[in-house]
């Protein structure tokens, strides 16, 4: 067994799951990379790590005790398409989580665990969001709040050091940008923003989101809070015009109104609502610049992997 | 020619392919994923690999597990090749290969004894005597040890069906015959496929104690059915790997086209 200990990565088929389990490999040799997907399969994980196709309600103890985790990533928030369906899977993924809370209690030496939660949890902010901000969740992670619950609880009764990552929106291929930015330019010819275009939104990369995560194991505070932010905040109407230059298109302005009868109040939510969010660690997080002009890069890098804006 | 030299170069000239192949099926992958868990199951000191081909698993097995050793044994040159190269990349110093049939583990790894045992994807399909195979894995098993056999299944009820639907009835029952030509329509490789009453009177036969058998492709569409693969989808193809996964280890698992076989010699816990 690595006399290090291994590092634990739930949820590694995911979005997030997979760039820190390819973020990971730089770092971690396969024999100590345990990753669990579920369902999905993928020849890389399979490959580079110690890779199980488990859900995360059947992680048993036999697993815990074989290979010990010293740092759990825990990226398997179960997620769902609709408000009622969001709500069952917290409901899941609470459960889920108790059942794994219980089992790392019973070992001698406990692991710290980073949950990828999101920064949709602090809700409608005036001026940065950042750590010590209640917690006030709208859109999708109303009903997500609940799965994390239990983390929350763990971490306050000093039972699991339990780091809560938020990240701020995370750009990359596919998600959120494709289906509300990209795409709606690649057929229209325009750019949109929602709403007054005035909302404040933080973004940062897949990759430095995958980074950072790696790096709250190792450098931030037990029991803390860390959001994951890159660039400073900028308004949705800014971020569609830094789009609209690059793909050499105008942005066009889509009111709340048509959003909400489109795709309803979660995600009207989710894209209108201004959460600017900021950081009261930033000690460790010099290497990753908040120079906007990184924006205009991460952004040309995921429009040139795009496979129809590479072809016109 | 001898039988294992006519298996040995049709697997020297299949390597490359074989291996290409393998990284763009995802159905392959899937399975292969379920044989190493099977055999993560329990801890190894020692683990004998036979048929290892490219060596997708002898290399995974090695870098995982730095602390246990990978021995694999291949009748195939070319494969041996392929194996080795990796293992000299990726400088395993756990890792060993030979050349040779299932009989000659004894030259390659003299006075070697391996607490596991495994063959993934059918190695022991292209055995002249399956009774002697068993007796020389076995004799070479420690007391307490295990063996993770996958075999090409004999009785293969979803692809006799497919065959028959297809018009072609000599393709829906050649596995039940003396011999199988093996899967290439165009490449003929005189093969056997088994059915678990067989490979549980070998085993028995040699003092092994079958643990359990699991089936694969039993619904899903086997791996070489590539046009139904694709046009299935995503979420129906899912449906039959869970409803295979959970029927696997019944008696409808001696159906599919795979079956995995885990065997324990006496003082297994
Ligand atoms: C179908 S391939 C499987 C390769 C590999 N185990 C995998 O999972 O990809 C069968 C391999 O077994 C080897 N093989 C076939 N018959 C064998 C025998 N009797 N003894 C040792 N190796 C054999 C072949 O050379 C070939 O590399």
């Amino acid at each position: 067994m690595p006399s290090d200990g291994h590092i634990w990565i739930l949820g590694a088929t995911g979005y997030v799951g997979r760039a820190l389990s390819v973020a990971a490999m730089k770092e971690y040799p396969p024999a100590r990379l345990i990753t669990f997907g579920h369902r999905k399969m993928d020849a890389r994980l399979m490959e580079e790590s110690n890779h199980f196709v488990c859900p995360l309600n059947e992680i048993s103890e036999g697993l815990l005790e074989r290979y010990p985790p010293k740092k759990i990533f825990h990226c398997a928030r179960m997620a769902g398409s609709s408000d009622r369906k969001r709500h069952t899977a917290a409901q899941k993924g609470a459960a889920a989580n108790e059942r794994l809370i219980q089992m790392l209690r019973k070992m001698k030496d406990s692991p710290v665990l980073i949950y990828c939660s999101g920064s949709l949890m602090y809700g409608p902010q005036t001026s940065e969001a950042n750590e010590q901000t209640p917690l006030k969740p709208i859109g999708y992670a109303r009903a997500y709040l609940q799965a994390e619950e239990p983390f929350l609880n763990a971490r306050n009764e000093r039972h699991l050091d339990a780091r809560m990552a938020r990240p701020a929106w995370i750009l990359g291929p596919g998600s959120w940008f494709h289906a509300f930015f990209l795409d709606p330019a690649k057929k229209t010819g325009k750019v949109p923003y929602y709403g007054s275009g005035e909302q404040l939104m933080s973004v940062l990369s897949l990759k430095s989101c995958a980074e950072q995560l790696l790096r709250v194991a190792d450098k931030g505070a037990p029991f803390s809070d860390q959001n994951l932010v890159c660039y400073a905040p900028l308004t949705q109407r800014d971020f569609s015009q830094i789009l609209a230059d690059i793909l050499g298109l105008p942005t066009i302005r889509v009111p709340e109104s048509a959003l909400l009868k489109r795709h309803g109040k979660t995600v009207t939510e989710a894209l209108c609502t201004s959460i600017p969010i900021g950081t009261l660690n930033d000690d460790w997080r010099t290497e990753w610049s908040r120079e906007v002009s990184g924006l205009r890069t991460d952004l040309l890098e995921l429009i040139h992997f795009d496979p129809f804006l590479r072809r016109s | 020619m001898s039988y294992y030299e006519e298996v040995g170069n049709y697997y020297d000239k299949d390597a490359v392919d074989f291996e290409q192949r393998y990284w763009k099926n995802p159905v392959l992958q899937r399975i292969r994923q379920s044989f190493r868990e099977e055999v993560k199951q329990l801890p190894f000191r020692r683990a004998l690999e036979i048929g290892f081909g490219p060596g997708f698993d002898l290399i995974h097995f090695a870098r995982i597990f730095p602390e246990a050793e990978v021995c694999g044994l291949d009748v195939s040159q070319e494969m041996v090749q392929l194996a080795q190269q990796k293992i000299d990349a990726h400088a395993l110093a756990n890792a060993r290969v030979g050349q040779g049939s299932v009989e000659h583990i004894t030259e390659q790894f003299p006075e070697t004894s391996f607490d596991l045992i495994y063959v993934f994807f059918g190695a022991l399909n292209t055995v002249e005597d399956i009774e002697r195979a068993f007796e020389c894995l076995s004799d070479r098993l420690e007391e307490g040890g295990r063996m993770v056999l996958t075999f090409v299944n004999k009785w293969y009820l979803q692809g006799m069906l497919i065959e028959l639907l297809k018009g072609r009835p000599v393709q829906a029952f050649s596995r039940l015959k003396k011999v199988w030509g093996g899967y290439s329509p165009t490449e003929f490789l005189a093969s056997r496929c088994y059915s678990p009453a067989e490979i549980g009177r070998c085993a028995e036969r040699v003092g092994l104690k079958l643990f359990t058998h699991s089936g694969y492709s039993i619904f899903s569409p086997a791996w070489y059915y590539h046009g139904l693969n694709r046009r299935l989808p995503g979420r129906l193809r899912q449906a039959a790997w869970d409803l295979d996964r959970r029927i696997a280890d019944g008696p409808l698992g001696g159906l599919g086209e795979y079956v995995l076989y885990d065997l324990r010699k006496k003082g297994s816990k």
